[in-house]
This record gives structure tokens, sequence and C-alpha cells, in this order.
């Protein structure tokens, strides 16, 4: 009987030995991630949470076709195809294309990419306005960063205010209740918060030339003064809007670089006259521009065509309008005795670019032969700017910035605010903004001299044009001034083919005379098009905001 | 000292009659009474055995009078039959399926069948073990009812089967069933079928309660095989056969691509003379016509598949060893997949009162894939993006050229043909290994204690190398790049448990009690280095220092659990049973941990009923029975309650010169998360007549979902700019009925069985807390994919009503510019459904005129296994299928030209043309599709089709030989059989794509998913053998 005993002590002990060497408590918190509740407590963290709000969703490392933030590449000078600078090679049935060529609709898939990407941009800023005080850190670096959010949160609401136009004014934290609950705001009172925004924001934020170079890429004064400039202007508020890029010019921080071309790539990114870029990294925080951008024959995806519109918006280079009749024109380089920054945008065909790039539609063995169904050009033309020749890495991997706002739209537009303001004009003016911008060392065009308001409204018009093409400003330009309708109607071509084995692609029986490929037909409709839809997803949730 | 001297008396006649040879005559029938030929009957002990004459009698020497004999006959499995003294053993066999005293495995511990009130099925691992499938789940598919296995790739060694038991049981949390090896939780994958003792599948509340925590969505018990009385065993089973797709999609060739594209680009990009030269193929450098899905599926994957087991049990000790292998071939190269098993499973009597078993079992498995190329981002990602490009890519695209360089294919990258002759790789390592060990203490008679403790180390180890390539003299694919990834599980669990059991007269009483604690760690680490020099070296440290980036995670989970059961009959005729079950888990805030699950059951065999019994002699069970009770489920991840700020890459943006740290708050979180509950009531019958030989059981369900743990994202406005958690929100309901008809019978030689099973599932959404918005058009939803009412993973779209023949055709429509702003002949006409009055308004828009398609869940399942034998020979066929279920054919799969893709036979012939306007056409007219669509492919009925089907899953033949013929090579039996999978398909789905791979599975978007990326199901024909010793 005794060992019966034993066994049953030894089991029993056996037994609790095991249970109460494992009943470990069941509260487990994660590993690899910060508890909310004690994370303000440091001006390191809250470094961390600013660096999260300038992040938004950009993707980096990947070819990205998806606008996931309005200063993604995709995001901002993808927007390009929606307008009469460049065409999608995604085709007529590209959402950026179908935003502008009367096929919009609220499922349209770019719709709700800006919605979304704007939102969780905001969310993060009211989460770092609604915690920053909890950190107990130095003041001044403390309201720099507050003003560095609000910079961003109200950039969000500039965009949707010129896109959207009237959109729920989310200013604080929501519950999933209330957002399922949102009622959306008229446009004039997004404006006025965005206004409010920039303003005060630009009281806290450091000068341009005070930003160290490690922190290069953080907003500065500038930055929000620009953008202030940029609501001013698109809501017709043109004397405010000249006063406040004048502070800007006031600065003097900004300078415009003479080489346009650098000014693109890696090499000239940190030039004083990027007022505003978003930063990328080779490895770390890189972007794939160069494979959406280079032609296939270098590996490229091709995606961006230049249409015949902006290569004919070029000058000849003694800033007479091009012409094909004009003696001067030579199909086979068509930048011959052009503006130079036609070169420096546009790649052609016959051109180099590392090797030859050769786009003609009997060139059946060039990877970038037109008209043949391959993924590259749909309209004969290249993309040239943002291309870095010197770079031979995966093109999924560039550390290139993207420029947002150039110290040369900042002269342009101050002289466009006192034009449109009625305020005077005079060649003094005219040097300081549009011939700084055309003078440059590696553009040089002749001076403009024309103080005529209406023709001048036209000169600067396309100085802004041929200056910033491919950068992503021309669609938002054709809204505000209210020429959509008319610019984005009719037939688009591509590059002149006169010479061609190969018919050259024609709208049904309609000859072009000068034998230039057809690439589109877009029909913008002025009742509908100039304000998107909320996105068809949004309506689904919240009838509301139909 | 009186009880002492009786048990030496027994011991000593036990001894006496232990050592009488004697010789055992008898007569063995069918359940028709009918004599069966050719019986094996055989003396457990030492295998001595025989086989009966033509009138059924035999006559064997045994050993002693207390030996066992075991009598086997095909179609009737085996049946032991203590002799007890006697000398003439009479009897009689029913057939294998139904019998009456089968032992049912259920939580902690077993039952005879007609002692169960729950809904359990059984499958045992005979009817397994001859199928020649790679994953052991594809094995249950059809054989049991309310049991639904679809197989939605055919990808070596990832082609384990979904599994869901009575229909889809939650829309948040994951509704995959518990899976418990031998006491411990687990999975299905990679188990050796041939190691399987019984599968049992614990569909209602009552069975499944003892496991309430996460038995909302049933469990399935798999028993491994251990040790039998008698001398030692040795089998060998083995088999190899062959495999091919299951379904091809056709494309169009070169000519007819050039011809197309031009029609859909209205253009003249291709010229008749470039026509003439994709004809002539004379020029295949510029003008090629690749087919380069063939080229992906060049192989014809070889399978074969080995086993060797030996058991055996003594007085003490029992055991049985399992040495498996398994290599599958891909059908596409460098893609294959091999595995060893190894389990040991040993029981040994430490004493009268303690019983040891000691489980341990390895698994071994390894994969590998060709990989994507290298500079194509994340996606292009083994074997699976490498198939999704050949279903992609038009056969004008040259994939080798005559000078020895690739073709650069759509996007430079190259083609399938230069990915699959690339370098680069995917590899996968796997070990995992399982030991528990239980010992099980008589206390007292009746009385049992157990201690169970169980460990589980999983360890992966994978490597993903894309290599340098050179494409051309201008495109060099650079760099290449490695990543190793390992991760490791420990996963351990204690348990205790006491049992009792005792009867006293009629009246039988049980209890159980337990405790079980689970816990579980997870660790990865992943490193990565790119720019190696050349592709020879493939080590971490041969990559370039200037871009090493390393990343390591962990996450970890605890569940601890107390349950008790009871259980009662009288006369086996009344039965009731009751579980609770308290559980608490890592997963929910400490005030919501724990929460108690119970659950009750009655049965009634009425047939045992001297009422019955006595007037239908013919019945032999009628048993009414009844269960109710509430299961939980927390298949969620780790950290659902907590609210942090995210760390990683995602976050981080580079100020300066240097990449900045960041982080974000992403979601929000619930802070008073609980568990997901069910509620299930059952009630059934089970009804048994002319001896067995029927058998039909039918069974009512209604399980009843609430708090159900859902990240309502696709409900909430993305104003809200955060994600959201699991949230207890909504209501779900499935209700359905399940059938079984099972018919065993042998006329004369020939015997044969029917086995049929049928469910009826109707699965409800009720009501989706914070995504009950009220729509416009009256219903109630988030507006996409969920509506109280209706089906979960539905389709919600337009109706089409054909294709607008002609321009007349367009004038004359409703309006459709909201949602296709320039219709055109040719187009998709949408019909208009309902307008701001509740009736059409003449204009189709996405608030009034959008309708449930249709969901993606199949309504009914079906099996059906026909068997037969005949003397030494034995057929079988097992069909199984669904049907009201939709299938959304959309992206490259159902959409020519999509993204610069191909276009597909059945598209190019049922088109719309200007030639041939047909209102009914099964194709709109051509245009090429970006990424996001045109309005033609807006979500409609025109793409989402039937996805019924049925599925010759499996038929095999095989031939035993006679006992006497392999008796002289000393081999105990010999069975040889043929065996096909998936031989026969079918369906009314679009040509060349198998409805059972579907579409990429829809949870909360109805996207344009990338549905080309696909594995397809394997067809294979196998020869087997099996030995025994």
């Amino acid at each position: 009987m005794k060992s019966k005993f034993i066994n049953i002590k030894a089991f029993v002990l056996v037994t609790l030995v095991l249970f109460n060497s494992c009943r470990k408590d069941l509260d487990k918190s994660p590993l690899d991630q910060f508890n909310s509740t004690s994370f303000w407590t440091s001006e390191n963290n809250a470094l961390l949470a600013l660096t999260g709000v300038y992040r938004g969703s950009i993707s980096v490392g990947a070819p990205n076709a998806n606008a996931t933030d309005w200063w993604s590449y995709a995001g901002l000078v993808f927007m390009e195809f929606s307008t009469d600078n460049a065409y999608d090679r995604r085709g007529d049935n590209s959402v950026f294309n179908k935003l502008t060529n009367g096929t919009l609709t609220a499922d349209n898939g770019l719709l709700s990419q800006y919605w979304t990407s704007s939102y969780l941009r905001i969310a993060r800023c009211q989460d770092f306005l609604a915690n920053i005080d909890k950190v107990s850190m130095d003041e001044v670096k403390k309201k720099r960063m507050i003003a560095e959010v609000r910079f961003i949160r109200a950039c969000q609401y500039f965009y949707m205010s010129q896109f959207f136009g009237s959109v729920p004014l989310v200013t604080s934290l929501l519950t999933k209740e209330e957002a399922n609950d949102l009622n959306k705001a008229p446009k004039a009172d997004v404006v006025n918060f965005v206004i409010t925004e920039f303003t005060e924001a630009a009281n806290n934020l450091p000068r341009y030339k005070d930003i160290p170079a490690a922190e290069f890429g953080r907003a500065s004064k500038q930055a929000a003064i620009a953008f202030l400039g940029r609501i001013q202007l698109a809501e017709g508020k043109y004397g405010e809007a000249a006063a406040t890029y004048k502070t800007i010019i006031d600065f003097g921080d900004n300078q415009i670089d003479p080489d346009y071309v650098s000014l693109f790539t890696v090499a000239k990114e940190t030039s004083s006259e990027h007022v505003f870029s978003v930063q990328y990294m080779e490895n770390l925080a890189a972007n794939a521009m160069n494979q959406h951008f280079w032609p296939a024959m270098v590996g490229g995806w091709h995606i961006f065509c230049p249409l015949g519109s902006i290569v004919e918006a070029y000058d000849f280079n003694d800033g007479t309008p091009f012409s094909y009749t004009d003696p001067r024109y030579n199909w086979r380089d068509i930048s011959n005795n052009r503006d130079p920054r036609l070169k420096y945008n546009v790649l052609f065909n016959e051109q180099p670019f590392k090797i030859k790039y050769v786009t003609h539609p009997d060139s059946a063995s060039s990877p970038d032969q037109l008209g043949a169904g391959k993924q590259t050009t749909q309209t004969g033309y290249g993309l040239r700017k943002f291309l870095d020749e010197g770079y031979s890495g995966d093109l999924s991997n560039y550390g290139g910035n993207l420029p947002v706002i150039r110290y040369a739209e900042v002269l342009l537009s101050y002289l466009e605010a006192k034009l449109e303001a009625g305020q005077t004009v005079d060649q003094s003016l005219l040097d300081a903004t549009i011939n700084k911008v055309r003078g440059r060392a590696s553009v040089n065009m002749p001076k403009i001299t024309q103080l005529n308001t209406a023709l001048l409204r036209n000169i600067v018009r396309k100085e802004r044009r041929v200056e910033t093409a491919f950068e992503g400003i021309r669609y938002w330009d054709l809204l505000r001034w209210k020429i959509a309708d008319q610019v984005l109607k009719g037939d688009f071509y591509g590059t002149p083919f006169p010479v061609s084995i190969k018919p050259i692609r024609q709208k049904s029986t309609i000859v072009d005379p000068y034998k230039r490929w057809y690439v589109t037909s877009k029909s913008f409709r002025a009742a509908t098009d100039y304000q998107w839809p909320v996105p068809q997803s949004e309506v689904n949730i919240n009838p509301k905001l139909k | 000292m009186k009880k002492f001297t009786l048990l030496l008396f027994l011991f000593l006649t036990q001894q006496v009659l232990a050592q009488v040879r004697t010789t055992i005559t008898g007569k063995v029938t069918g359940p028709d009474m009918r004599p069966l030929a050719g019986v094996t009957v055989e003396e457990k002990e030492n295998k001595n055995g025989t086989s009966t004459k033509e009138d059924g009698s035999f006559s064997l020497a045994v050993s002693n009078r207390r030996a066992v004999l075991v009598v086997s006959y095909v179609g009737f499995g085996s049946k032991e039959i203590p002799v007890e003294g006697r000398s003439v053993v009479d009897i009689q066999l029913q057939s294998s399926n139904q019998q009456l005293d089968q032992v049912i495995v259920v939580g902690y511990g077993t039952t005879k069948r007609e002692n169960l009130i729950g809904s359990v099925a059984q499958v045992s691992g005979q009817d397994l073990q001859a199928r020649p499938v790679t994953q052991l789940t594809n094995a249950l598919a059809g054989q049991m009812p309310g049991v639904s296995v679809l197989q939605r790739t055919g990808q070596p060694g990832m082609s384990g089967g979904i599994i869901n038991v009575r229909g889809v049981g939650s829309f948040g949390a994951s509704s995959g069933a518990l899976v418990i090896v031998d006491g411990i939780p687990g999975t299905l994958n990679d188990i050796d079928p041939n190691d399987v003792e019984t599968i049992s599948v614990l569909k209602d509340a009552s069975s499944a309660a003892i496991y309430g925590a996460r038995a909302a969505n049933g469990v399935i018990l798999v028993t491994t095989k251990s040790g039998k009385q008698g001398k030692i065993k040795i089998s060998y089973n083995g088999y190899v056969g062959f495999q091919k797709p299951s379904a091809f999609p056709e494309y169009v060739n070169s000519a007819d691509y050039a011809a197309l594209f031009n029609e859909a680009s209205n253009s003249t990009s291709y010229t008749a003379q470039d026509i003439q030269k994709y004809r002539e193929g004379s020029d295949p450098d510029n003008y090629s016509n690749s087919n380069f899905l063939k080229t992906v599926f060049s192989k014809s994957g070889m399978q074969t598949a080995h086993n060797f087991s030996v058991s055996s049990g003594t007085a003490n000790t029992f055991y049985n060893l399992s040495l498996g292998y398994l290599f599958q071939d891909g059908l596409v190269v460098k893609n294959h997949f091999n595995r060893y098993n190894v389990r040991f499973n040993v029981k040994t009597t430490l004493s009268s009162k303690l019983d040891l078993t000691t489980r341990i079992s390895g698994i071994k498995t390894g994969d590998a894939e060709p990989n994507g190329p290298t500079t194509f981002g994340t996606e292009a990602t083994g074997v699976l993006f490498i198939i999704n490009q050949a279903v992609r890519y038009p056969s004008i695209y040259a994939g080798k050229l005559s000078n020895g360089y690739y073709g650069t294919g759509v996007v430079q990258k190259g083609t399938p043909v230069s990915f699959l002759e690339s370098d680069s790789y995917n590899k996968n390592n796997g070990i995992n290994l399982n030991a528990n060990v239980r010992l099980d203490y008589k206390i007292l008679e009746g009385l049992k204690l157990s201690a169970i403790a169980g460990y589980n180390e999983i360890n992966n180890k994978r490597t993903e190398f894309k290599a340098t390539q050179v494409i051309n003299a201008n495109i060099t694919l650079s760099p290449n790049e490695l990543t190793k990834i390992t991760n490791s599980t420990n996963y351990y669990t204690v348990q205790g448990l006491a049992e009792y059991s005792k009867k006293f007269g009629k009246h039988q009483v049980g209890a159980l009690a337990g405790y079980s604690f689970e816990s579980n760690y997870f660790e990865q680490m992943s490193a990565f280095r790119n720019n190696l020099p050349g592709n020879e070296l493939q080590q971490l440290s041969v990559g370039a220092p200037n871009n090493q980036q390393s990343n390591g995670t962990a996450n970890e989970w605890a569940l601890e659990s107390f349950f008790g059961r009871v259980n009662y009959s009288y006369a086996s005729k009344y039965l009731l049973e009751g579980v609770v079950r308290r559980d608490g888990s890592s997963r929910f805030p400490s005030t919501r941990k724990f929460a108690y699950f119970p659950s009750a059951a009655v049965g009634y065999r009425i047939g045992q009923e001297s009422f019955i019994k006595d007037n239908f002699s013919w019945i032999n069970e009628l048993k009414l029975k009844a269960s109710f009770g509430i299961l939980g489920n927390q298949n969620i991840p780790n950290y659902p309650y907590q609210n942090v700020y995210n760390i990683g890459t995602a976050y981080n943006y580079p100020f300066g010169s240097g990449i900045s740290s960041g982080v974000a708050r992403t979601t929000i979180t619930d802070p008073n998360l609980h568990w997901e509950s069910t509620r299930t009531t059952d009630v059934g019958f089970e009804f048994g007549a002319f001896k067995n030989k029927f058998n039909f059981s039918a069974t009512y369900f209604d399980r009843y979902t609430y708090d159900i743990l859902y990240s309502p994202g696709g409900s909430v406005s993305n104003t809200l700019g955060f994600s959201l958690s699991k949230q207890n929100t909504g209501k779900l309901s499935n209700k359905g009925w399940e059938f079984t008809l099972v018919h065993n019978n042998i006329i004369g030689k020939f015997s044969y069985g029917v086995n049929a099973n049928f469910s009826i599932i109707n699965n409800k959404v009720l009501d989706l807390g914070v995504g009950n918005i009220n729509q416009p058009n009256g219903l109630v939803g988030n507006g996409s994919t969920l509506f109280n009412g209706y089906p979960m993973q539905i389709y919600y779209g337009y109706v089409a009503d054909g294709i607008f023949r002609d321009a007349a055709d367009v004038a004359k429509s409703v309006i459709q510019t909201a949602i296709n702003p320039t219709p055109q002949p040719g187009d998709v006409r949408y019909k208009d459904i309902s307008g701001p009055n509740g009736m059409p308004d003449g204009k189709v828009d996405a608030t009034y005129d959008r309708v449930v398609l249709g969901s993606n869940i199949p309504k009914y399942t079906f099996g059906l296994n026909l068997s037969a034998g005949y003397k030494g020979f034995d057929v079988s066929m097992l069909l199984q299928g669904i049907a009201g279920v939709k299938n959304y054919m959309n992206s490259y799969a159902g959409f020519a030209f999509f993204n610069f893709g191909s276009i597909q036979k059945w598209q190019m012939e049922e088109r719309w043309t200007k030639d041939n306007p047909r209102s009914d056409a099964g194709y709109p007219r051509l245009e090429q599709i970006s990424n996001s669509g045109t309005p033609n492919t807006l979500l409609s009925s025109f793409w989402v089709l039937d996805g019924s089907y049925i599925r010759g899953k499996n038929m095999q033949i095989g031939y035993t030989l006679s006992k006497a013929a392999v008796k002289k090579a000393g081999v105990s039996s010999v069975r040889l059989y043929a065996s096909g999978e998936n031989l026969f398909l079918i369906s009314n789905y679009r040509k060349g794509w198998d409805p059972e791979v579907g579409t990429n599975s829809i949870e909360e978007s109805n996207s344009i998913t990338a549905s080309g990326s696909y594995y397809p199901i394997l067809k294979n024909f196998t020869f087997g053998l099996n030995i025994t010793f």
C-alpha cells in the first residue's frame, strides 16, 4: 500500500510542478511596437512620430503606379497624364486619362487613392497634435514640430480643396461612428482653414537657410509661404498672393539654379531652387522613377509619353512661336533651333539616352517602336526630365528627390499674381521674375518685354507650362485658370513622321497635314469635370457625401 | 486475503486455459446471412491463419482457447472475435463503415457510435491510405457531410485544401477548424496519410464544446496509429505516378493576336505583312509565336511516396514506428516538394495502474521554386508570379532569340522563358518536431488521472535568390539579391485530466474534468544583401556591404482552460451529456480574457424500445438526438486590443543624407475586445435497417455567431484615417442540413457499397454593427461586400443585360453615362434596376442599380463514394462537388488585352464584332484594358459565373493477391492498385479554368485581383503497392 501512496504523491507532485512552472500570466504585449500610453515621453520619440508624418503613405523601393500620396511620384508627376502635356502609356482607359477626357466616374480608382492617403496623413497629424503636449522638451523645437505637422495637414486640405472642392473638414481625431457620419464642409471653409494654417505654420517654421544639412527636407518657412501663395492664387486672392510670394523673394534664401538639367537628378537635389521636395535615398528609401520613366531600350517601362502639344509649346530659340511650316522645323530633330528646355525635357526619336532611342513606326527591331502594341511610347516622344544618364543601378532604387515647389514657380507665380491683381508690371518686375527663369545659364532664352496684360498673361502661362513641364502642376493650373474645357478638348497628336512605310495612325479619315501620330481625343466636360466626385466607395458608406 | 485467493484462482485458470492448443471451427456469413468464401481468419497473437471455403466454413488450430480471431474481408474491414473458450465460432460480418460498435474518437476520449449524441463525422485511416494525395486535407474532400474541402491550388507543398465545417462561420476572425493531433493542437498539413488511424470532425456544439475557446468552427481530431497486440507487423505502402494540370487556358497564336490587337486598339498597329510574318513564322526573333503557358507547364511532374511501418504489441509495450517519404515534382521546372516523416508511438505499461504513452514525430519538408527576376519588385516572387506572367504575356513576345539573348517581354525584364532559365530560386526547408507524453494513472476502479505534456518546435529556413541576368546587349538585370529568412515556433502545452466512469445496473455515468495551458512563441529574422559578385556564391557575406538590411520580429500567445464533462445513459437508450469550458486568452484585455462555453445534448435510441424492436425487427437503429451550446473563436492576430505605435521601414523617411526612423499609429483598437461566440443548435436522427445494410442520417443545424471579431475597415469611411483592429461587431447565421446515406451489401463473392453525403448551407449576415449603413437602394450594409440578409463573400455589382448590338441599340437604351460615359456598340449593357423612387429611373448608376449577384460560398456540397469488390478485386470512385456558388472571372483570366496581356480563344470566338454584332455575345467588343479596368469590366453579372462543379476526385482499382499464394513468400498480404486523382471535371465554367481554383478569395474588396495568379490543380495517375509481412 505504501508504494501506492508514493505513486500518488509523485504523480501529484509532477503534475503540480508542471502546471506551476508553466502557468504564466496571460497578459502579453507586443514585442516590436511601442505602447501608445508610454510613448509620448521624449523629444526623440516625438521626432520618430514626426518622421512618420512626413512619410505618410509614400511608397518606396518598388515601382508603384498608384497614387499612394499627393507627394508620391505617381501621385504628383503622373497627374501630367491628365493634361495636354503627356499621355499615359497605359492608354485611354488609364485612370489619369479618364480624369479629364470626359469619362470621369465616381469609381475611378484614383479618387479613393488620393482621398484615402489624404485622410491617412491628416489622421497622423491629428494624432501628433493631440499628444505632443505630453512631451516635455525644448519649446522652440516643439513649436517647430507642431508647425511642420500643421503645414503637412494643410497641404492635404490644399490639394483636396483644389481637386475635390468641398470635403469633410476633419481637424481632430475621430471615432469610427463620427467618421461615418460626416458632412462635407463648403469649399470656402476648407480654403480658409488652409490659409490660416499655412500662415500660422509659417510663423514657427525656420527659414530655408537656417535648416541644417542633416535636416534637409523638413519644411521651411518658405515652403509654407509658397503653398499659401498657391491657394491664394487659386482662389483669386491675387493681391495677397503677390505679397505672400514677395516675402520669399525678399528672404533671398532661394536662387534660380543655372543648371536646368541636373536640377532634376540626384546631383542638384539640394539646390536652393528646390523650396520643397520629397526626399528619397538610394537603398533605404528609394523611388522607382527610373523604372517607370526610362525608355524600353534601356529596360524602363516608359509610362510617360509627352504629347505633341507640349513639344509644340516650346518656342524657337529666338523667342518666336514654333510652327511646323517654319523653315527652321526639322522633323528628324525637332529640337533644332528651339528653346533648349525642349531637349532637356523631352526625348525624341533618334536621340541618345545612353544608347539611341528609336520610336519610328518602321523600326520593328526597336523596343521603343511606336504603334506596335509594345509597352513603350504611345506618342513617339519620351520623357527626358528626371532621367539621370549617369545612373546604372537597379532602376527601382533611385535616390533622387522629387521637386514639389521650385523657386522658378515662385517667381512665375509672383508675376502672375501681380498681373492678375492689376498691380504695376514693369520691365524690372519681368527681369526679376520670368526673365530670371528664362535667363538661367543653361536655358538663356531671350528676355520677355511684353507689358500688355492680355498678351503677357499668355506668355506667363506658356512660360509656366514649358518651365515646369512634367512636374505635376499643369493639371492644377488648367483647373484654376478655368481653361481645361478649352484645352482638354479635341484631338491630340504625337511625333510627326512625314516619312514612313507603315501608315501613320490617324483619327478615322482625318489626315494630319504634318503626318503626326494620332494619340487620343479628349472632351473635358465643363459642367462636371472641374471638380472630382467623392469616391464611390465613400458614398457607399456615407451617402451624405455624394 | 479472500480477494487475493480469488485472484490467484482466476489467474491459474487463465494459465491453464491458455496452454490448451485447440482447433476452432465455424462459419462466416455476410450481413444477409449468406456464407462468405475467401474470408481471412487469423489468430491475432501469431498471425496463424486460414481462409473460408465456399460454404463459409473454416477450421483453425489456435494456440489457446483465449485466443482472439481476426476476421477480415475486402469491403468489410476486419473484426476481432475473442474465442472465450468456445470451439465453434460462427461469425457474421457487417459492412465496415457503419458498425454499431465502431469506436468514435471524440474530445478527450472515445465513445461507441451507439452512445454518440453529437454530430461527429469520422473517416478511418484505411479510407485515406490508398489516396495518392500530397496533403491529407485533400483526402478529406467529399468524405464527410458538412465538411467542405476546397483545393485552391496545386502548387507542390502548398496544395492543402481549405476546410470549412458547416459553412463559413465568421466574416472577421479566421473560420478554420481547430485541428488536434493526438490531443495536441496542430495542423493537418504534412501528416503522412499512412500514419492516420482515424480522423474525426466534431461539428455540433456538444461534441466540440470540450474545446470551447476555439471550437466554434468545428474540431478535427487526428489519431495516429499505435501498435496492436500481436507479433511484429511490417508494412510497406508506396506508389509512383505522374501528374498533369486539370485545366489549361488556351491562348490565340501571334498572328491572331496581332489582328485582334488591331481590332482592340482600333488601329493598324500590325500591317497585313506583319500578320503574315507572324503566321509564317519565318522571322521568329521579330515575329514570334510563343506559348509561354506551355513552356512554363512543360513538365509532367512525377510523384512518388513510400511508407514503411513496423508495429508490435507485447504484454507491456505497444509500438508503431512509421517512416514516410514523399516527392512531388511540379509542372514547372525547378519546382518540387519533398517530405520525410517519422513517427514513433509507444505505449508502456509501467505498472498495473500506470500507463505511459509517448508519441514522437518529426517532419522535414523541402520545397523549391523558380523565382522572378531581380529589379522587378517584391511582387515578382516565386512560381506563381512566373505563371501569372505566362498567363499575361501574348504570343508575339519572343522567348529566346537566335543570337542567344532573351526577348525583353512586356516590361523589359524578360519573359517566363528567361525567368525559368535564370539562376533565381526560392527554397524552403522546414522541420517540425513534436513530442508528447501522457501518463495515465488508474487510481481507483473507474477513475483515471492523466497528465499530458506536449512540445512542438517548428523551424523554417527560407532562401530567396534573385540572380543577375543578361537579357540583351543593353539590358542586364542587376544587381542580384539574396534574402535569408529563418523563423521558429515553440509551442508547449500541459494538461491534466481526471476521468471517471461507472456502471450501476443500467445506469452508465461518466465524468471528465481537466485543465490545460498552452503557450506559443514565434520569432523571425531576415537578412538581405545585394550586389553579390556573380551568381555562384550565395551567402550573405558575399554581398556588397553598403546595402545590408536585417529585420526581426517576435510574438507570443497563451491560452488557459478549465473544462468538464458529464454524461449519463440509461440502458444505452437515453443519453445525456453536458459540457462546460472556461477559457482565457492572451488576445483579450485582462478584464475580458475569460469566458464560459457551455453545452448540453440529449439522445434517445428509440429503436431500442420494445414497441419498435418487436414490431419492426428490420430496424436496427433509430436514434433521435439534439444538442445546444455556445462556442468561442479567437482566431485573430495576437495583439488586437493594444494601442500601439508601429515601427518599421514603412514609417522611415530620409532627412539630409541619412535615413530617420519613424513611427506611426495606424490602427484604432477596441479596449473592450472579447470572444466571438457561436450558438449552435443541432437536431437529427440516425437510422439503420436491414442488418445495417442501409444507414441513413439527417441533421439540421443552426449556427448563430455574434460578437464577431471583425475589422470593419470596409464599413468605415476612410476619413477616419486609421485602419480598424478587430471589433466585436456583427451577427451571422449558418443554417443547414446534412444527410448521409450508406448502403453496403454482399451478394456471393461480390460486395459493393454506396456512401453518399449531401449538405445544404445557408450563410446569412444578420447584423454588421458599425457597417449597418442604410443604402439608398434599401439594402443595409457597407455598400460593397457585406449586406444584412445576404451571404458573405458576395459579389455586389450591376446586372448585365447583354451587349449593345449597334448604335441604334445604344440610342434607345437606358442612360448608362454614370458608369459608362460613352457607351458604344459592343459594350456591356447594364440594367436599370431601381431609382430614387424605388422604381427604374431610366438611368444606371452605382447608387440604385447594383444588386447582390451571388456568393463565393457554396450552398450545396456533396460527395459520393462508390465501391465494389469481387474476390481479390476492388474498385472505388469518389465524386465530389459543389453547387449554388459564384466565381468572379476577372483580370488576366477574364479580360482580353488586360494590362498588355493576351487574349484567350474563347474570348476571340465569342466576342462582339462589327461584322457579327450579337447582343448575346459571350465577350464584349475588344479593347485595351488598363489595370484599372473599363466600363465593360465593372463588376457585373457578365463576369460573375456559376462556379458549380462535379469532380472525379478519386478512382481506384486494386487487386489483393490470394493469401495462399503470398504466404509461401512469407508475406501476409499484397495489394496492387492503380489510382487517379481529379480525373474529370464537369462544370459550366469558362474553358481552361478550374472553378475550384476560382478567383482569389475575396475578403474586404471586390477590386480587380490578379486572378491569373494560380497554380492549376493537378490530375495524377499512380500505381501503388501495399505489402504486409
